[in-house]
């Protein structure tokens, strides 16, 4: 029992991975286009993106003081410039967790997790770059359980695409990608990502076409599934993804999601909101509901999702985080889970993240209690 | 013949020396204003450094440090107004104009204003009984979901905020046995009570988002039944219990979000809060 708890445990929250981070939209950056060449986020940053992170993410103590942010920026994207010809750009990733399940009780359980070390490449080509193929491939960890018969996988590729802006407005997309829906937040662990199935490793092939304007912002993904998988398993479909910028500042959004395969139909529907609250401090929100049919159940299993995330900047490169996830499983059940946490995000310098994360989970049944459970999650992020 | 020809030059000769003492005393007399120019000029930059010297030497915003720097910035306009006009302001000047400005906004950043809030958020927390009984305890537990309206006094300023919040409370929890023993279990146990917190804070925004902690003290009466079950009795869970937390509230002009996280002391499961508030 002990074991199956960890893998549950495990299985929830290795699949952390940076995406984009939809709270930046405090340092005045709505869109992910601003800093990765992904429109939805994740992936390789920028030449722009990696000047944001050294200016405007991290924090500037390790710089002489005598150093202006012109000569700091200089450090961020120049030395891929000079190394890589206009065309090229690479970047590497390595995030590790450790996790900590069930601390202070007698199932305590500690494990260092190697959650990704990958290497991205990036082909830039016409006019501004329009013409973009970005590749990924990396280690994962495999998953607690394979199936028998079945080899555990090192290696794998959760990106690679091509991309072509037909003008600043309009782009399409076309490859393996992140599915584009709700709020792309980093961990993937949160309900708002595992109940509608857009976890770290549900990339699906497909074509998405992207629009980008003052105003508005939407994508519309066209999914083929994950054709490494075997054809049973695909799950095939449709999703769309839009924002639309309220008081200026602000910006309220919604998705929907269609997945079908031969043993499983998905319907999820969500919208969510993000607040700027300025000098690096936003207010993420979500709430949605999945559809979920599966081949062994009899009825349709209806789950709602909710998610509020705030980020507090005190100061450059530190964040103060607390999330709120509100989960009933199935809407037939008495049974409610709410997941409760503080957390710290603290950008030393550039390339360089670590995150403390606390989730306490607890159960509201009105018939009886159940002891919290609780996880927490130290991760280091370094990129380069 | 010869006479006139004398006069004329004579006549002429004195009209240029009245030209040329006419130059001079125009020249002098220009050179002697522009001198006086640049006195009264230096007298005002003098003026304006005496007087923003005592600006900024303040270094609180009293009723009485309020009336004087009005006044004082008053003066200092006229000043300022005064040297632009008689020829600009010098790169020193500037910079003396800038740090006045800035020193004074500071000091009104640093101003603090009493606010009354008004809240409701939802609230849960964990509280424990005892079943006593064949010579066994069994911990009863009770995971409260309710509601708690609230109403906050605070002092605040760009930079930080303090007060006080009163709030009630009223929830309700399925109360059942935490480590094996006789089966128990209650449903929609009603809790009420009220809590009393003090807190400091730090606002991180020009929208005025605060983080801070909180110190609680928490009054909640709660029964859990004696069951039918002869040599079993009930510990009712402490009313009276400490509690700190860390929250922050997040400000869209009047209104704004409330969350809260935090611990009551001699429970291991943490409290905590999610609302909106209003400032009044």
């Amino acid at each position: 029992m002990k074991n199956l708890m960890l893998i549950l445990v495990l299985g929830c929250l290795a699949p952390l991975k940076a995406i984009a981070y939809p709270h930046f939209i405090g340092h005045g950056y709505p869109s992910c286009l601003n800093c990765h060449y992904n429109p939805m986020g994740n992936g390789p940053l920028t030449d722009y993106g990696r000047v944001v992170a050294a200016n405007g993410i991290a924090s500037s103590w390790a710089y002489p003081k005598s150093w202006s942010e012109e000569k700091v920026a200089e450090t961020a994207a120049k030395p891929w410039q000079a190394i890589f010809p206009k065309w090229m750009r690479a970047q590497a990733n390595y995030r590790g967790l450790y996790l900590i399940s069930g601390p202070g009780t007698a199932t305590q359980r500690t494990d260092w997790i190697h959650m990704q070390g990958s290497g991205q490449l990036v082909l830039q080509f016409l006019e501004d770059d329009r013409l973009t193929v970005v590749g990924e491939i990396g280690y994962a960890p495999p998953p607690q359980q394979v199936t028998a018969g079945e080899a555990r996988r090192y290696l794998r590729s959760r990106e690679h695409y091509v991309g072509y802006r037909l003008n600043p407005e309009w782009g399409v997309y076309a490859g393996f990608m992140d599915q584009a829906y709700g709020l792309r937040v980093v961990e993937h662990l949160l309900f708002s990502r595992t109940v509608p199935q857009v976890g770290q490793n549900d990339q699906s092939h497909g074509v998405m076409v992207h629009y980008l304007d003052d105003q508005r912002e939407f994508a519309v993904h066209a999914l083929a599934g994950n054709l490494f998988q075997d054809r049973d398993l695909r799950q095939m479909g449709g999703s769309a993804w839009f924002e639309h910028q309220v008081g200026g500042d602000h910006r309220v959004g919604g998705s929907f999601k269609h997945t079908f395969g031969d043993y499983k139909k998905l319907t999820s529907a969500s919208i969510h909101t993000r607040f700027n609250l300025k000098e690096g401090s936003a207010l993420l929100f979500e709430a949605g509901q999945t559809f979920l049919k599966t081949d062994n159940r009899s009825g349709e299993l209806i789950s709602r999702f909710g998610l509020l995330q705030a980020y507090l900047r005190p100061t450059r490169g530190f964040y103060v985080v607390t999330h709120v996830e509100y989960l009933k499983s199935d809407v037939s059940s008495p049974s409610t889970t709410l997941r409760w946490g503080p957390g710290l995000q603290f950008f030393p310098v550039q390339r360089v993240q670590f995150r403390f994360d606390a989730y306490n989970s607890r159960n509201f049944n009105p018939e009886a209690s159940t002891s919290d459970s609780w996880v927490i999650t130290f991760q280091t992020h370094v990129w380069i | 013949m010869c006479g006139s020809s004398v006069k004329t030059i004579k006549a002429k000769t004195n009209f240029r020396r009245a030209v040329i003492l006419g130059l001079i005393f125009v020249l002098g007399a220009q050179v002697t204003a522009y001198a006086q120019d640049v006195r009264q000029k230096n007298k005002w930059i003098q003026e304006y450094w005496s007087v923003s010297g005592e600006v900024l030497k303040i270094d609180s915003l009293s009723l009485s440090t309020r009336k004087k720097i009005d006044a004082q910035l008053l003066k200092l306009n006229g000043i300022q107004r005064k040297i632009e006009s008689a020829g600009g302001l010098s790169a020193a000047m500037q910079a003396r104009v800038d740090r006045v400005q800035q020193h004074v906004v500071d000091l009104r950043k640093r101003v603090l204003k009493s606010q009354w809030i008004v809240g409701m958020e939802l609230v849960s927390w964990q509280s424990q009984g005892v079943l006593v009984g064949s010579g066994e305890r069994f911990t009863l537990l009770a995971t409260q979901l309710g509601f708690s309206p609230s109403i906050t006094f605070q002092q605040k300023n760009a930079r930080i905020a303090y007060g006080a919040t009163a709030s009630g409370v009223l929830g309700s929890a399925g109360v059942s046995t935490l480590n094996g023993g006789p089966v128990y279990s209650q449903s929609d146990v009603p809790a009420w009570g009220g809590r009393i917190a003090l807190f400091g804070a730090w606002v991180v925004s020009e929208t005025g988002t605060e983080v801070g902690l909180r110190t609680t003290v928490w009054w909640v009466q709660q029964t859990f039944a004696t069951p039918s079950t002869a040599g079993y009795t009930v510990e009712q869970p402490k009313a009276l219990a400490l509690g700190a937390s860390l929250f922050s509230r997040y400000w869209f002009k009047n209104w704004g979000l409330s969350i809260e996280f935090g611990k009551r002391f001699g429970v291991s499961a943490p409290a905590w809060g999610l609302g909106g508030v209003m400032r009044l």
